[in-house]
């Protein structure tokens, strides 16, 4: 092997090492930014993450390209074959090295010969042509994604993970919810519902256009169930407003859900003339004797078939007893109802007559 | 150019004498640099040439130009339907001897040349082309029982035309494998056919070709020609591309799968290396390069695939396909 051809074999494996470490730089760079920007998604969305363990494991793969980069030898024949197929060496370096290293070949014979004048004038241009031809390292990309995979997750992982409200956003509700209920029904129970409080449609209303405000915690929630008054209602109604929900200013609002309370027929806007003294007296004997339960509670399926409906009871039906008849003029004019005014008016209109 | 070129194996003296037979036929054979390329090629590498081109493109006159450049003794057969096998291999007449007697004396048919010229090969019947097989292949012609080797250097320059086939027996598969080259003779360019007229509007050109080469000094550069070195990467790249004009093959190439019937044979690899060798020392080489093969694939596969009747149907050309096979395999070598 002439110098020439050594000399340039040299600088081909210079080359391809330069090359292999351009290629296990990119692909470090590239996972570095890729676990930078793993591990901070992790740490805004599912555990806190500490900075050291997270520019640590982005470190990794850095490691392993030094080690691979390490770990690599570039055999001649590969030299060879590299130059013959980008410095136009016209497979001359591989018949070269596959002829030296053939021990029967005759060194003397004329083809063998002219290879190496051949390679006398080819291997310094092919020299040449190495030097001429750029390192096309092509790191711009993935170093600019790495640098901006690390300042986000320098400034991200900055922020306190948001783990507790985060997660509870969603699955918090529910049960916040059932203990808000379970508290006003506690209430109700004691005490005359409230009409239309005035704290809870505030709350309600700053709940569904104020700023977001911290849960209550289990404590609060428990404090105000078993105090049982309007002031724990209603900080409860405010506290938890916001960060319930709908459901939780619903609730909280002193509106009335199903079986809450007996149906006194006060909603009904009919007036106690419309009503008669049949119907009252009929209402007066279904009324439950007892604390009968008044509301749908799947706890207490069992109170509500073994409670006698108000048909069933004998003594009941026999209380009642016909009512005298009253003419109408006799009976008391009592305010009309604005369900009665409606029809009134209604039926006057359509007949042509005025009241 | 001197006939008596000094009998030196160096490569630099082949590389200058098979450019200077080029340079001498390309004297004559005007604007068909392509074609002498080819011709010349597959003479020092020992194939066969099958020339296909339109009438009036210079194909006989191509024939016998090189037989005068290389010094070669030169026959030349028109094949009709009604031509014999013996006319092309020879017959035993019946002879009488000075001394009374009698014998069937074999008398040499015009294959026992250096240079046949097989002019319209694919007017002859099956039978007549077939007997040209042995001749082509073993370089010898069997008759009577008796085999009788050809002269050296041998080589077959059939001519067939694209056109008018009515009346023609179009070659089978086997006897083309036979041909190292396919070479289509294109029309030649507006330059060269006005330098043509200058040459040959009242002469022959072919017939005052100074002889560059003996047949001796063919036989010679042919050796050298051998002694081409040739990488493994080089033999790879061969059988890869040998491979992937073959269908069925898992290294053939998409082209392939799609319009190829019958891909590349073994013959077709070793005719890619022997002819690629002529061209390294062509390029003053004397070592094989894997251009010097892509230079020759063209016209060593294209008559040795077999296109799928719908490809053809569609249009697809042999050429074509092949063109593309080779890019693919050229980028990848």
């Amino acid at each position: 092997m002439r110098n020439p051809t050594t000399r340039l074999f040299e600088a081909v494996r210079r080359r391809l090492l330069l090359l292999r470490l351009a290629t296990a730089l990119r692909s470090a760079t590239w996972a570095a930014a890729a676990i930078l920007a793993a591990l901070t998604l992790v740490h805004l969305f599912v555990a806190r993450l500490d900075v050291t363990t997270v520019f640590a494991a982005a470190a990794l793969p850095w490691l392993v390209a030094a080690g691979w980069i390490a770990s690599q030898r570039i055999p001649l024949e590969q030299c060879a074959a590299w130059a013959d197929r980008h410095l136009e060496g016209k497979s001359a370096y591989a018949t070269l090295l596959e002829t030296v290293g053939d021990q029967t070949a005759t060194s003397a014979s004329p083809a063998v010969e002219r290879l190496l004048l051949w390679l006398e004038v080819a291997a310094p241009r092919s020299e040449a042509m190495l030097q001429a031809r750029p390192l096309q390292m092509r790191l711009a990309k993935p170093v600019m994604a790495m640098c901006v995979s690390a300042a986000l997750a320098a400034i991200l992982l900055q922020i306190p993970a948001q783990d507790t409200a985060s997660r509870l956003s969603t699955s918090a509700a529910i049960p916040v919810s059932r203990t808000e209920l379970a508290a006003g029904v506690t209430t109700k129970r004691g005490d005359p519902p409230a009409k239309g409080g005035t704290a809870a449609p505030a709350a309600a209303a700053q709940g569904s256009r104020g700023p977001a405000r911290e849960a209550p915690t289990g404590a609060e929630l428990a404090a105000a169930t078993n105090a049982g008054d309007d002031s724990g209602q209603k900080g409860l109604a405010s506290s938890t407003a916001p960060a319930t929900g709908t459901s939780g200013s619903r609730a909280s609002a002193g509106g009335r859900e199903a079986g809450d309370s007996a149906d006194t027929l006060e909603d009904t806007g009919f007036s106690a003339a419309w009503q008669g003294e049949l119907a009252r007296q009929l209402l007066t004997a279904a009324a439950p004797a007892d604390s009968a339960p008044t509301r749908a509670d799947p706890a207490r399926a069992g109170d509500y078939a073994a409670a006698p409906g108000p048909l069933d009871d004998p003594s009941a039906m026999a209380r009642i007893v016909a009512a005298p008849a009253v003419s109408p003029e006799a009976r008391p004019r009592g305010p009309v109802g604005p369900a009665e005014q409606a029809y009134i008016r209604a039926y006057f209109s359509g007949s042509g007559a005025s009241q | 150019m001197n006939k008596t070129e000094p009998a030196d194996p160096s490569f630099p003296v082949a590389h200058r004498q098979l450019n200077d037979v080029c340079a001498a036929l390309e004297g004559v054979i005007v604007g068909q640099q392509e074609v002498v390329h080819g011709i010349v090629t597959a003479v020092f590498a020992g194939g066969h040439v099958l020339l296909e081109g339109l009438p009036g493109l210079g194909k006989t006159h191509l024939a016998k130009a090189l037989a005068a450049t290389l010094g070669l003794q030169w026959s030349r057969v028109q094949c009709t339907p009604d031509l014999m096998p013996a006319d092309v291999t020879g017959s035993e007449i019946f002879s009488t001897t000075p001394g009374g007697g009698s014998e069937f004396v074999f008398r040499p048919g015009p294959v026992f040349a250096q240079l046949l010229l097989v002019d319209e090969i694919n007017r002859a019947t099956p039978r007549t082309q077939a007997a040209l097989l042995e001749a082509m292949q073993e370089m010898q012609v069997t008759h009577a029982g008796t085999s009788r080797p050809l002269p050296q250097p041998f080589c077959v320059l059939a001519t067939q035309n694209p056109i008018e086939l009515e009346g023609t027996y179009p070659l089978p598969e086997a006897q083309l494998d036979r041909f190292m080259f396919k070479i289509k003779v294109p029309y030649p360019a507006r330059d060269s056919l006005r330098r043509m007229l200058e040459i040959s509007l009242d002469a022959e050109p072919a017939n005052h070709l100074p002889v560059v080469l003996d047949p001796a000094e063919v036989l010679r550069l042919s050796a050298l020609c051998r002694s081409v070195l040739v990488a493994e990467g080089c033999k790879q790249a061969a059988v890869e591309l040998v491979l992937a004009t073959q269908p069925a093959s898992a290294a053939a190439h998409s082209p392939a799968q799609a319009h190829i019937r019958y891909g590349a044979s073994p013959r077709a690899l070793q005719s890619l290396l022997r002819s690629a060798r002529v061209c390294a020392v062509l390029a003053g080489r004397s070592h094989l390069a894997v251009d010097d093969i892509a230079s020759v694939a063209l016209r060593t596969l294209r008559h040795r695939v077999l296109l799928k009747l719908e490809s053809e149907l569609e249009g697809h050309d042999t050429d074509t396909v092949l063109q593309e096979i080779i890019e693919r395999w050229r980028r990848e070598h």
